[in-house]
C-alpha cells in the first residue's frame, strides 16, 4: 500500500459519504462541511489527481449543463483497491486510538 | 439572467487556460464555471469576478505542484530507463561518452588557444589608433626616419623608436648578468604602449637622459629588498642608467617582451652621430595616429613624401609604406620570423579552428551514429510503449534526455581532462592559458548552441525515427530500419572518414616537410662549431693574442672571425651597384676574417676565397654569392668586375663567387648576399672544435676569453643547436597538430567500433544462416567489411582536393618546400583504410565466429 496522506483520506472519505454525487466541487463542499475548511480548486485537484493515479479512485464523466458553461463534471468513486486501503487505514487508527481516555482537567 | 451573462467572462478563461492541467481541463473549467455561477447569485458580478480571480491564484501552488510532482516521477521513470540501457549496452555507451569528452576537451583547448592567439595587443588602451611603420616588409627603419615623418606630418600624435639589443650585459654591484629582452626606446613608448606601472610616473618615466624603466622581476633579481628606484645599473661596462619606473611584467600576449626599456632622449650621448645614420635600420617604428586618421591614405602620403625627398637628393626610390596596426602584427606579419620575436600567423589559427571543428564534428557524428544504431536495437521496447500509449512526444523526451545524460557526463569528463591536461599544454604552447579562460560569456553561448545542436539531432533524429514507426510492424520483427531510401548514418560515417582522410594527408605532407627543412644540406658545415662574443674587436692584436692562445689547445682546429655567422640572421644590408646600374641595388653584407669560408668548409665555385697572403684583399676585395651575382646582372664573368658598396663607400673587384648556402634558414629564401674583409668588425668569434672531450675543451676557452676580458661574462652557442632552435616553434606547431590528427582518428575509429558493433549484432541471423548454408567464414567477413570500404573510398575521393587546397597553402609559408606527391594521399588513404579494416573485422570476426545454433535458436 502506498502511503496516504491526511489529507488524501480526508478526501476519499468525503468521496465515500457523497456516493454518486462525489466531484470537485462537492467533494471540497463536503471536506468544508467535516474540518470547517475551504481548500482551493488546485489544492484539491492535486491529492485527488494522485489518488486516481494511485488506482484508488476510478472516475466516470456525467452530463454537461448550461450552469458549468457545457463541461462535464467529473465524478470520482473509490475502488476496491481504494477501499482496502481505507480498512488498512481505519484498522491503525483504531489500534492508535484505542484506550485513549483524555483527560478531564 | 441571460446565459451570455452567467458565463465565465473571457480574462478568466484565459487565466484557466494557462495553469489548468491539460489532461483535466474540460472538466475543471466546468467546476469553476460552476462556482462563479454560485458566486453569481449571492455577490452579483463583480463581486464574483473577483472571488474567482482569488479563487484562481489560491488554486496555481496546487496546480504548479501537481505538474511537478508528475513532471518529476515521469523524469525519475526516463532517468531510470536512460541508466538501464546505458548499462545494458556498457561499450557502446563508454564509446559515445569517451568519444564525445575526448573531442569536447580537445575543441575547448584549441578554443583557448584560438582565443588567445586573437588577443595579441589588444591589451593597449590605444590599440585602435597605434600602427608600424613598414616599408616594403621592411619593420626595422633608420633612426632619423620618425622624427622626420612626425615633423611633416600633423596626423602623427606620438611617434616611438625602439631599439631591440639581443645581448647587454647589466651590472649592479656585484651582481652581473646578460640580458637579452633589453631596448632602447623613446620616452614616448609610454603614451603609446600601455604599461603597468608600479614604480615612477607612467608619463615621464624616460624623459630624463641616462633614465631606464625596469620590470618587477628584474627589480627582485637585482635589488631583492631593496628599493631600486635611483638606483644605477651599469651597461655593458659603458654607461650608467638610473632606474626612473618599475612596470609589472609585460602580458604574455604582446608582441614584443623586454624587461629593460633605457630611454633614447640622449641617445646621441651614448650612440654619437650613428644615431642621425640613415644605412642604421634597426628600429622598430610606431606610431600613435590621431583619431579619424585613415591609415592607408597616411602610408599612401608617406610613400610619396619619402620618394619626393630622395629625388630632391637625385635618387630615384620608388617605396611603398605601409601602417600597419598593432594588432595585426602577431598574426599577420608578412613574415612571422622577422619580428623581434618571433610570431603566430593566421594560417596556423585557421588550422587549429578546421581541427577543432573537424574534431568536434566527428565526436557529434559518432554520438548521433551510435544512439541512433542503438536506438534501432531498441525497436521492441519502443513498440510495446507504443501499444501501452506512450505518444511519440513522450518518447522523443526520452531518447532525448538519453542524449542530454550521455553528452553532460561528457561535458563533466572533458572538463577535467582539459584541468589534467592544460598545464602540459601551457608548457608546451608556451602560453598561459587558465580554465576560467572558457567560462567567458562568449564562449558559454558557443558551447550552449554546441550542447543544444548535437542533443537536438543526436536525441532527436533518432526518436522521432523510431517513434514513427508502426508498432505493429515493429513488434512482429520486420526490419525496416536501417533500410531507408536516405541514409543519413552512412553520411555521416563517410564525412567522418572524409575528415580523417584530411587530417592524415596534412599530417603526412607535414611530416615530409618538415625532414626535409631538418635534413637538408645547408651547404656549409656546422657542426662542432662554437660562437663566443668578442668584446672590442677592433682591438686586432688582442683578437690574434686571444685566437693564438686558444690555438694551443690540440682540440681547437680553427678560429676566425665575422660580424654575422650563419644560422643567425643578415640583418647588414648595403646599397650595391655595378657600372652597368642606373641605380643601386640593396644586398646584405658580411664582414669577415680571411679564413671564414675555410672555417665553414664552404669551396668556391668561381674564382678564389679570401687569403690572408693578399695583401689587398682587406683593402678591395669581394665575394659573392651566386644570388648577388645573378641581382648585380654578372651572370656572364663576374671576377674582376668592380662594384661600388655604399655601405663603406668604396669599389671592390670581385675574386670569387661561392655557391648559394642557406645562410639564414630555409624559411626565407636565399639572399643575395656580398662578403668582405673586415677584421676589425668581426666581433663574432667562431670556433671549429676537435670531437671528444668537449667540456675540457669549453673550460680551456672560457678561462682563456677570461684573462682577456675578466669584466665580461662568458658565453657561447653551438651552432647546430642555435639552428635547431630556430625550428623549434615549427616543430612543436607540427607536433600539435599531430597530436590532434591523431586524437581525431582515435575518435573516429571508436565511433566506427561502436557502429560496426550494433550492425553486426543487428545481422547476426543473417550471418547464422549463411554459415548454416555453407558459406566460408572468410566470405561472409568480406561481405561484412566492403560497406566500410567502399565508404572509406568514398571519403577518400573527397577529402583529397580539400587537403590538396590546404596544404599547398600551408606551403606557401615556406621559401623551400617539397612538392606535394600522389604517394602522400596514399599512405593516408591506405593508413585510414587499414584502421578501418582492422576496426571492422575485429568485430565482424566475432559474429562470425559465433555458433549459428545460438544465433537461430529463437526461429
Amino acid at each position: 500500500m502506498k502511503s496516504v496522506t491526511r489529507q488524501e483520506e480526508q478526501i476519499l472519505l468525503a468521496i465515500h459519504n457523497l456516493g454518486e454525487d462525489a466531484y470537485l466541487i462537492t467533494i471540497r463542499e463536503k471536506i468544508k462541511e467535516y474540518t470547517g475548511k475551504y481548500y482551493s480548486v488546485g489544492t484539491i485537484y492535486a491529492p485527488l489527481n494522485r489518488l486516481d493515479k494511485l488506482g484508488y479512485l476510478e472516475t466516470y464523466y456525467g452530463d454537461a449543463n448550461a450552469i458549468r458553461g457545457g463541461k462535464a463534471k467529473k465524478f470520482y468513486r473509490i475502488t476496491k483497491q481504494g477501499y482496502e486501503t481505507l480498512a488498512e487505514i481505519k484498522e491503525q487508527h483504531d489500534l492508535m486510538w484505542n484506550g485513549l481516555a483524555i483527560p478531564k482537567n | 439572467m441571460q446565459s451570455k451573462n452567467k458565463n465565465l467572462p473571457m480574462t478568466l478563461r484565459i487565466a484557466l487556460f494557462f495553469i489548468l492541467p491539460y489532461d483535466d481541463m474540460s472538466n475543471l473549467s466546468g467546476d469553476f464555471e460552476e462556482l462563479y455561477y454560485n458566486k453569481l447569485f449571492t455577490h452579483g458580478r463583480l463581486g464574483a469576478y473577483f472571488w474567482l480571480i482569488w479563487q484562481i491564484l489560491i488554486s496555481a501552488p496546487g496546480f504548479v505542484f501537481n505538474k511537478f510532482y508528475w513532471g518529476i516521477t515521469m523524469l525519475k521513470n526516463y532517468f531510470k530507463t536512460t541508466v538501464r540501457s546505458i548499462l545494458k549496452s556498457k561499450l557502446n555507451s563508454a564509446i559515445n561518452i569517451l568519444g564525445m569528452s575526448v573531442g569536447l576537451a580537445v575543441c575547448f583547448l584549441l578554443l583557448m588557444f584560438i582565443q588567445d592567439e586573437l588577443s595579441y595587443d589588444k591589451y593597449n588602451t590605444k590599440a585602435d589608433h597605434t600602427f608600424r611603420l613598414i616599408e616594403d616588409d621592411q619593420m626595422y627603419r633608420p633612426p632619423t626616419e620618425a622624427g622626420l615623418l612626425k615633423s611633416k606630418f600633423p596626423e602623427i600624435e606620438e611617434s616611438v623608436r625602439l631599439l631591440p639589443r639581443d645581448k647587454k650585459q647589466i651590472k649592479y654591484n656585484d651582481k652581473m648578468f646578460f640580458e637579452t629582452k633589453f631596448a632602447y626606446a623613446d620616452p614616448a613608448l609610454l603614451k603609446v604602449f600601455t604599461f603597468n606601472f608600479l614604480r615612477g610616473d607612467a608619463e615621464t618615466a624616460l624623459d630624463q637622459p641616462f633614465s631606464i624603466v625596469i620590470t618587477d622581476k628584474i627589480a627582485q633579481k637585482y635589488f631583492g629588498n631593496e628599493d631600486p628606484i635611483g638606483k644605477h645599473l651599469n651597461i655593458n661596462n659603458e654607461n650608467d642608467f638610473i632606474i626612473s619606473g618599475i612596470i609589472e611584467s609585460m602580458p604574455h600576449n604582446s608582441h614584443f617582451h623586454f624587461d629593460f626599456f633605457a630611454t633614447l632622449s640622449n641617445a646621441h650621448d651614448f650612440f654619437g652621430d650613428f644615431i642621425y645614420n640613415w644605412g642604421w635600420a634597426n628600429f622598430p617604428t610606431y606610431f600613435l595616429l590621431k583619431p579619424s586618421v585613415d591609415p592607408v591614405a597616411l602610408a599612401g602620403k608617406i610613400s610619396k613624401q619619402m620618394a619626393d625627398l630622395a629625388a630632391s637628393q637625385q635618387v630615384v626610390w620608388e617605396p611603398t609604406y605601409s601602417l600597419q596596426n598593432i594588432r595585426d602584427i602577431h598574426l599577420y606579419s608578412k613574415d612571422p620570423r622577422q619580428n623581434m620575436e618571433l610570431q603566430g600567423s593566421i594560417n596556423y589559427v585557421i588550422i587549429f579552428s578546421s581541427i577543432a571543428i573537424f574534431i568536434l564534428l566527428i565526436a557529434c557524428f559518432n554520438y548521433i551514429n551510435i544512439l541512433t544504431a542503438n536506438a534501432t536495437a531498441r525497436m521492441k521496447e519502443v513498440g510495446i510503449k507504443k501499444v501501452i500509449g506512450a505518444t511519440r512526444s513522450q518518447l522523443t523526451r526520452q531518447f532525448m534526455l538519453e542524449a542530454i545524460f550521455q553528452f553532460v557526463t561528457a561535458f563533466i569528463i572533458a572538463l577535467a581532462l582539459i584541468l589534467v591536461t592544460l598545464p602540459y599544454f601551457n608548457s608546451f604552447t608556451s602560453k598561459q592559458l587558465a580554465v576560467t579562460d572558457l567560462f567567458i560569456s562568449k564562449n558559454m553561448i558557443g558551447i550552449g548552441i554546441i550542447l543544444l545542436v548535437t542533443v537536438l539531432i543526436a536525441g532527436g533524429y533518432p526518436a522521432r525515427l523510431i517513434s514513427s514507426f508502426q508498432p505493429s510492424i515493429i513488434l512482429k520483427g520486420m526490419k525496416s530500419f536501417g533500410r531507408t531510401k536516405f541514409n543519413f548514418r552512412r553520411i555521416l560515417v563517410t564525412s567522418q572518414f572524409a575528415i580523417s582522410i584530411i587530417l592524415t594527408i596534412s599530417a603526412v605532407i607535414m611530416f615530409r616537410q618538415l625532414d626535409f627543412l631538418y635534413g637538408s644540406n645547408l651547404g656549409y658545415d656546422k657542426e662542432m662549431v662554437i660562437a663566443v662574443d668578442i668584446m672590442d674587436s677592433s682591438d686586432q692584436q688582442k683578437y690574434e693574442s686571444l685566437k693564438q692562445n686558444l690555438l694551443r689547445n690540440s682540440n681547437i682546429k680553427m678560429i676566425s672571425a665575422a660580424d654575422r655567422i650563419p644560422t643567425g640572421e643578415l640583418n647588414n644590408y648595403s646599397g650595391f651597384k655595378t657600372d652597368g646600374m642606373d641605380e643601386s641595388t640593396s644586398m646584405a653584407i658580411v664582414q669577415t676574417n680571411y679564413d671564414y669560408f675555410q672555417l665553414f668548409k664552404i669551396e668556391p665555385l668561381l674564382g678564389r676565397l679570401f687569403s690572408e697572403n693578399m695583401q689587398s684583399d682587406s683593402e678591395n676585395a669581394i665575394i659573392l654569392n651566386e644570388s648577388a651575382v645573378k641581382k648585380l646582372g654578372l651572370d656572364k664573368n663576374p671576377l674582376g668586375k668592380s662594384v661600388y658598396v655604399s655601405w663603406m663607400q668604396e669599389y671592390k673587384t670581385v675574386v670569387g663567387v661561392v655557391k648559394d648556402f642557406y645562410f639564414e634558414s630555409l624559411y626565407s629564401e636565399i639572399v643575395p648576399t656580398a662578403f668582405v674583409v673586415k677584421p676589425s668588425e668581426g666581433y663574432r668569434m667562431i670556433i671549429r672544435l676537435a670531437p671528444g672531450n668537449i667540456n675540457e675543451t669549453l673550460s680551456y676557452i672560457e678561462n682563456t676569453w677570461k684573462n682577456y676580458y675578466p669584466d665580461w661574462i662568458f658565453e657561447y652557442q653551438f651552432l647546430d643547436q642555435r639552428y635547431q632552435a630556430s625550428y623549434n616553434a615549427e616543430e612543436k606547431t607540427f607536433k600539435l597538430l599531430g597530436y590532434f590528427t591523431f586524437l581525431a582518428i582515435f575518435i573516429a575509429t571508436l565511433g566506427l567500433f561502436g557502429l560496426v558493433s550494433l550492425s553486426t549484432k543487428s545481422k547476426i541471423k543473417e550471418i547464422g544462416i549463411r554459415k548454416v548454408l555453407g558459406s566460408p567464414i572468410a566470405k561472409i567477413l568480406s561481405l561484412l567489411t566492403m560497406q566500410y570500404i567502399r565508404w572509406v573510398i568514398i571519403g577518400f575521393i573527397i577529402a583529397s582536393p580539400i587537403a590538396y587546397y590546404f596544404m599547398n597553402r600551408w606551403l606557401q609559408n615556406f621559401a623551400y618546400q617539397v612538392k606535394i606527391s600522389w604517394t602522400d594521399f596514399l599512405i593516408a588513404g591506405c593508413f585510414t583504410l587499414l584502421i578501418s579494416i582492422v576496426t571492422v573485422s575485429i568485430q565482424s570476426l566475432k559474429a562470425v565466429k559465433a555458433n549459428p545454433v545460438d544465433t537461430l535458436k529463437y526461429e
